[in-house]
C-alpha cells in the first residue's frame, strides 16, 4: 500500500462546560452552565506515503497532540475522514495497533511496575515480533540508547529521560509500518538527544518505517525528517519539504557588525544608500551596532565589502534565519496566516 | 483468541512477579485482609451470642456465606484489582496508553495489576467455607462446586466495579469513592438475604446480583431451597454480568474518546 | 510547650495563636474537599445500614432476653453512628501524603510540635464531620424521637468531656499507627488493621455489653471502647454519677498514656523514616 496515512477535512471540537472557580461555580456547572467550544483541529487535510519522514510542529494548543491521538485511534474525530494503513483508527484500533508504534512524550507508555526487560519480553509476545526483528531492534536500542543498566529496573522507578528512551525502544521494537512520536526527545540531555535521533533515523531507514514526529525542538525535525507540517490553532499552515519551508518563509539574512566607534549620521545615510544599491536594507544603525538585511546569500560578499570600506569594523557576524526564527516570526504575525 | 489469552497470562505473570518482590508488603497485606475478615466474624460472633439463628440459618451456615463472599472478594482483587485505578487514570489522562496496545482494553487493564494482599481474603474465605461444609457434613459435590461459585463471584463483583467505573467516565472526578458503593454492598451478601427487607433482597439478587454466588447456592447447599437450577445460577449470572460490564465499559470508553481528557 | 528549632520558646499566647490559625486553615481545607468527604461518609452510612438491618432482624425474631430493649438498641446504634462521624479523622492520609511529597521535613522544622499540630488538624476534621453527624442525628430524631436524647442534663454535661477524651484516645491511637506505618513502609496494612480493631472493639457495631465473654474481656482491656461505647454509655445514662466519673477517669488515663507514648516514640519513628529514605 502506497499511502500510509490519509487525512481529509479532519476536525475535532471539544465541548467544555465553562466552570467558574469556587464552590458556587461547581454547583452552577452541575446544573448546566454555558458550553464553550474548543476547536482543537479544523479541517485538516494531508496524506503521507509509506516511508516518508514527516515532522509536525506548532505551538502548544496548536492541535498536534489531538491530531496524533486521532491518528492512533485514541480520540474520535468530530468530522472528516482519516485512514492509517487503510484502516480507520478509532474503529479498528486493535488491528491498527499491531502495525503502529506510539510514543507520547510526557506520558509514559509502559503500564506496569515490572522491570524494563520483562516489559520488552511482554511486548514481544503481544506484537508477535519475529525473532530476527526483535533481536536487531532490541540490540540496537540497548546499545545505542544505553538501556543496559536500566533493564532490571521497574518502569515506575525510571526518570523521565530514562523512561523516554525505553518508550522509544518499545515503540520501535516490532518495526511497525508507521511510528508516531510525540515529543520523543523531551527531557533528554543534548548528547542523548543526538543518540535518540540517530537511533530513530537508522531504524527508520532499515525497515522503511513511516515516521510522524511532533516536537518543540526543531533540530529533531531537521535531523530526522524530510517534510514539515505546521499547525497553528488547529489549522494546517504549511505542508512541504523543509527546504521549501525555509525558502518560503526565510525572510532575511543579516549582517551584524560591531563598530570601533559609534556610527555618525553622515555614515548612516551613506550606508543606507549603498546597501540599497547592492540589494540590501540597513535595518539598524545605533551606536556601535549595525545590521544589514538581505534576501540572498550571494548579496553578502559585496555588502560586506562595501561595509568594510566605509567604516571600521571590529566584529562581524552573518546570521541566517533558521526554522526556529521563522516559526517565531509566523506566530508574531497578527493572524498567524500566510501572507 | 488463544493468542490474546496468552498475552493476558504473560501480563499477569509479569505483574505478579514484580509484586512478589515486596515480601514484607505481601505478608502485611495478607495480615490486613485477614484482620478485616476477622472483624466481620467478630461481629457475627456477637450477633450469634444474642440469637440462635438468623431466619433459620445457623451459625455454621452463615459462616458458609461469609466464606463465599470472602472468596469472591479475594479472587476479584487478586486478579482484577486494576479497576480501582481507573478513576485516577481518567483524571490524569493516563487512560490513553491503554489504547495504544493491540489488545482489548478491559481484560488487559483488569489483569495487569494483581493485588497480592487479597490472597488473605481468598484463603480465609476458603477456610471458612471449608469449615462450614465439614461441620455440616456436606457431600463432596458441594466441595467441588465451591470454586466454581467463588470464581463466578469474583467475576460478578468485578463486573459491578467495572460498571460503576464506566459511570465515572461520565462524571470525571477523583471518584474512586463510587467504587466504594459496590464494595460496601458486597458486605451485605455475607448474611442470608432473607433477613433483609424485600427491596434489599431485590437489589442483591436482580440488580447487583451478589446473591447469585453466595445466598442462592448456599440455600441449595443448606437444603433451604431445593431447585437444582440454583447450582448453575452463579456461572450463568457471571457470564451475564461480564457481558453487561463489557458493554458499559465500551460505552464509557467511547465517551472518553469523544470528549478527550 | 516544647519548642523545636527556635532558641527562645514562644509564649503561651503566641503558641495558641499559631495553633488556632492552623485549625482555621484545616477547617477551610475540609470545606474544599467537601464532595469527597460526603461520598466517603455516605458509604460509611451504607455499611452501617447493613449492621442496623442485621440487628433489626435479630430483634424482630425475638425469643432471647436482651440486655437492651429494641428502643434502647436502636437509639444506641444511631447515637454510635453519629458519634463515629466526629471520630472520623483523616490524619492517616494527610501524613502519608506529606511524607510522599517530602513535606514532612518542613513540618518538623517548624517551631510547633508535630503531634500537636496534627492533633489540631484532626480536631478540625472531627468538628467538621461532627457537624455532619449532628445533621444526621437531627434526621434520625424524626424517626426515633426523644429516645435519642440524653437521659438527663447531668448525663449531657458529663458527655461533653467524655467526647473530648474519646477524641484524644482516637487521635492518639491513629497517631501511633501512623508511626507504625513508618516502620513497615506500607500505610495500607496498618491502616486497615486499625479499622478492623476499631470496628470490633469501639462499640460501633454493638454495645459491648452484648459481647460474648471472651470478646468482652478483650474489649475491656483495650482502649477502643472509650471511643464510642464509653461516651454513649454516659449519654444514655447507662452509667451515672460516681460510675460515670469513674469511666471518665478511665478515659482520661488511656488518653494521657496513649498521647504521651505517641509523643515519646515519635523521635525514633522519624529516624526510621529517614532510614527508609521517605
Amino acid at each position: 500500500m502506497e499511502q500510509a496515512l490519509q487525512v481529509e477535512n479532519l476536525s475535532k471540537t471539544y465541548r467544555r462546560r465553562k466552570r467558574q472557580a469556587g464552590l458556587m461555580g461547581a454547583v452552577k456547572a452541575l446544573f448546566g452552565g454555558e458550553e464553550e467550544e474548543l476547536k482543537a483541529v479544523q479541517s485538516l487535510s494531508f496524506s503521507i506515503k509509506r516511508g516518508e519522514r514527516v515532522g509536525l510542529i506548532g505551538e502548544n494548543g496548536a492541535g498536534k497532540s489531538t491530531t496524533l491521538k486521532m491518528l492512533t485511534g485514541i480520540l474520535v474525530p468530530t468530522a472528516g475522514r482519516l485512514e492509517v494503513l487503510g484502516r480507520v483508527p478509532w474503529k479498528e484500533r486493535r488491528q491498527l495497533a499491531l502495525n503502529i508504534g506510539v510514543v507520547f512524550g510526557q506520558r509514559p507508555q509502559l503500564l506496569w511496575d515490572i522491570p524494563v526487560q520483562e516489559t520488552f519480553e511482554l511486548l514481544r509476545t503481544m506484537y508477535r515480533i519475529p525473532k530476527d526483528v526483535y533481536e536487531v531492534v532490541y540490540g540496537e536500542a540497548v546499545s545505542r540508547l544505553g538501556l543496559g543498566p536500566l533493564l532490571g529496573t521497574p518502569v515506575r522507578q525510571l526518570s523521565l529521560g530514562q523512561r523516554m528512551r525505553c518508550d522509544l525502544a518499545a515503540a520501535l521494537l516490532h518495526a511497525p509500518a508507521v511510528v508516531f512520536l510525540d515529543e520523543p526527545t523531551i527531557g533528554l540531555d543534548l548528547s542523548v538527544k543526538e543518540q535518540v535521533r540517530e537511533f530513530i533515523t537508522d531504524i527508520q531507514e532499515k525497515y522503511g518505517i513511516t515516521l510522524l514526529l511532533t516536537t518543540h525542538d526543531l533540530k529533531d525535525i531537521t535531523e530526522t525528517c524530510d517534510r514539515l507540517l505546521l499547525l497553528d490553532k488547529g489549522k494546517l499552515l504549511f505542508d512541504g519539504s523543509i527546504k521549501d519551508f525555509e525558502k518560503e518563509y526565510a525572510s532575511d539574512r543579516r549582517i551584524v557588525a560591531e563598530l570601533q566607534k559609534p556610527v555618525s549620521p553622515e555614515d548612516k545615510t551613506l550606508l543606507e544608500k549603498e546597501s540599497a544599491r547592492l540589494g540590501g536594507t540597513l535595518k539598524e544603525a545605533e551606536g556601535c551596532r549595525l545590521v544589514i538585511e538581505h534576501k540572498d546569500e550571494s548579496l553578502a560578499p559585496p555588502l560586506i565589502q562595501m561595509l568594510l570600506s566605509r567604516v571600521k569594523v571590529v566584529d562581524l557576524n552573518l546570521e541566517k534565519t533558521d526554522i526556529e526564527t521563522i516559526v517565531t516570526r509566523i506566530y508574531r504575525r497578527p493572524e498567524g496566516g500566510r501572507e | 483468541m488463544g493468542e490474546e489469552l496468552k498475552i493476558y497470562w504473560a501480563t499477569f505473570k509479569a505483574s505478579l512477579q514484580a509484586k512478589l518482590e515486596y515480601k514484607l508488603d505481601f505478608f502485611l497485606g495478607i495480615l490486613t485482609s485477614t484482620m478485616l475478615q476477622l472483624a466481620a466474624l467478630g461481629f457475627l460472633w456477637v450477633v450469634f451470642h444474642q440469637t440462635q439463628n438468623l431466619q433459620g440459618w445457623s451459625q455454621p451456615q452463615v459462616v458458609f456465606l461469609f466464606g463465599m463472599t470472602a472468596m469472591g472478594l479475594g479472587g476479584s482483587e487478586l486478579f482484577f484489582n486494576h479497576i480501582w485505578m481507573v478513576p485516577y487514570y481518567i483524571v490524569m489522562g493516563d487512560l490513553d496508553r491503554l489504547m495504544v496496545y493491540p489488545v482489548r482494553s478491559l481484560p488487559f487493564l483488569l489483569i495487569s495489576r494483581p493485588e497480592l494482599h487479597s490472597f488473605g481474603n481468598l484463603v480465609t474465605g476458603a477456610i471458612l467455607a471449608g469449615w462450614s461444609l465439614w461441620k455440616l457434613q456436606m457431600p463432596w459435590f458441594d466441595w467441588l462446586m465451591v470454586p466454581v461459585w467463588a470464581l463466578s463471584g469474583s467475576i460478578i463483583y468485578t463486573a459491578a466495579l467495572v460498571t460503576f467505573t464506566s459511570l465515572a467516565f461520565k462524571f470525571v472526578g477523583p471518584y474512586s469513592y463510587t467504587l466504594m458503593i459496590p464494595h460496601t454492598l458486597l458486605q451485605a451478601s455475607r448474611y442470608p438475604l432473607s433477613i433483609f427487607p424485600g427491596w434489599v433482597h431485590f437489589i442483591l439478587i436482580f440488580l447487583i446480583p451478589y446473591g447469585a454466588f453466595n445466598y442462592l447456592p448456599g440455600s441449595w447447599v443448606m437444603g433451604k431451597m431445593s431447585s437444582p437450577l440454583l447450582v448453575l445460577t452463579a456461572p450463568v449470572v457471571a457470564v451475564l454480568c461480564a457481558s453487561i460490564a463489557q458493554i458499559a465499559w465500551d460505552r464509557g470508553l467511547r465517551q472518553y474518546q469523544s470528549t478527550g481528557s | 510547650m516544647k519548642s523545636r528549632a527556635l532558641a527562645t520558646p514562644l509564649s503561651f499566647n503566641e503558641n495558641l495563636a499559631s495553633y488556632l490559625s492552623y485549625l482555621n486553615r484545616a477547617l477551610k481545607a475540609n470545606f474544599a474537599y467537601k464532595s469527597s468527604t460526603f461520598l466517603g461518609l455516605f458509604t460509611g452510612a451504607l455499611s452501617y445500614g447493613i449492621t442496623v438491618l442485621v440487628w433489626r432482624h435479630v430483634y424482630a425474631q425475638g425469643g432471647l432476653a436482651h440486655a437492651l430493649s429494641a428502643n434502647e438498641m436502636f437509639s444506641y446504634l444511631a447515637l454510635a453512628f453519629c458519634l463515629n462521624y466526629a471520630m472520623t479523622i483523616n490524619i492517616d492520609q494527610r501524613v502519608g501524603q506529606r511524607i510522599r511529597l517530602g513535606l514532612i521535613a518542613t513540618d518538623l522544622l517548624k517551631p510547633l510540635d508535630f503531634q500537636l499540630t496534627q492533633a489540631v488538624q484532626a480536631l478540625s476534621d472531627s468538628l467538621f464531620n461532627g457537624f455532619v453527624g449532628l445533621g444526621v442525628l437531627a434526621v434520625v430524631y424524626t424517626v426515633l424521637g426523644s429516645a435519642i436524647l440524653p437521659k438527663n442534663l447531668a448525663c449531657l454535661v458529663l458527655f461533653l468531656p467524655s467526647v473530648f477524651l474519646a477524641f484524644v484516645v482516637q487521635y492518639s491511637i491513629v497517631f501511633l499507627f501512623i508511626q507504625g506505618a513508618f516502620y513497615t513502609y506500607s500505610g495500607y496494612g496498618l491502616f486497615a488493621s486499625r479499622i478492623a480493631l476499631h470496628q470490633t472493639f469501639s462499640g460501633l457495631q454493638a454495645p459491648l455489653i452484648l459481647y460474648p465473654p471472651i470478646l468482652l474481656t478483650l474489649g475491656r482491656w483495650l482502649p477502643f471502647q472509650h471511643i464510642i461505647y464509653s461516651p454513649i454509655s454516659i449519654y444514655m445514662g447507662r452509667v451515672e454519677g460516681l460510675q460515670a466519673l469513674n469511666l471518665l477517669g478511665e478515659q482520661f488515663l488511656w488518653a494521657t498514656v496513649l498521647y504521651l507514648v505517641g509523643h515519646y516514640t515519635l523521635r525514633k519513628a522519624l529516624g526510621q523514616l529517614e532510614i527508609q529514605g521517605g
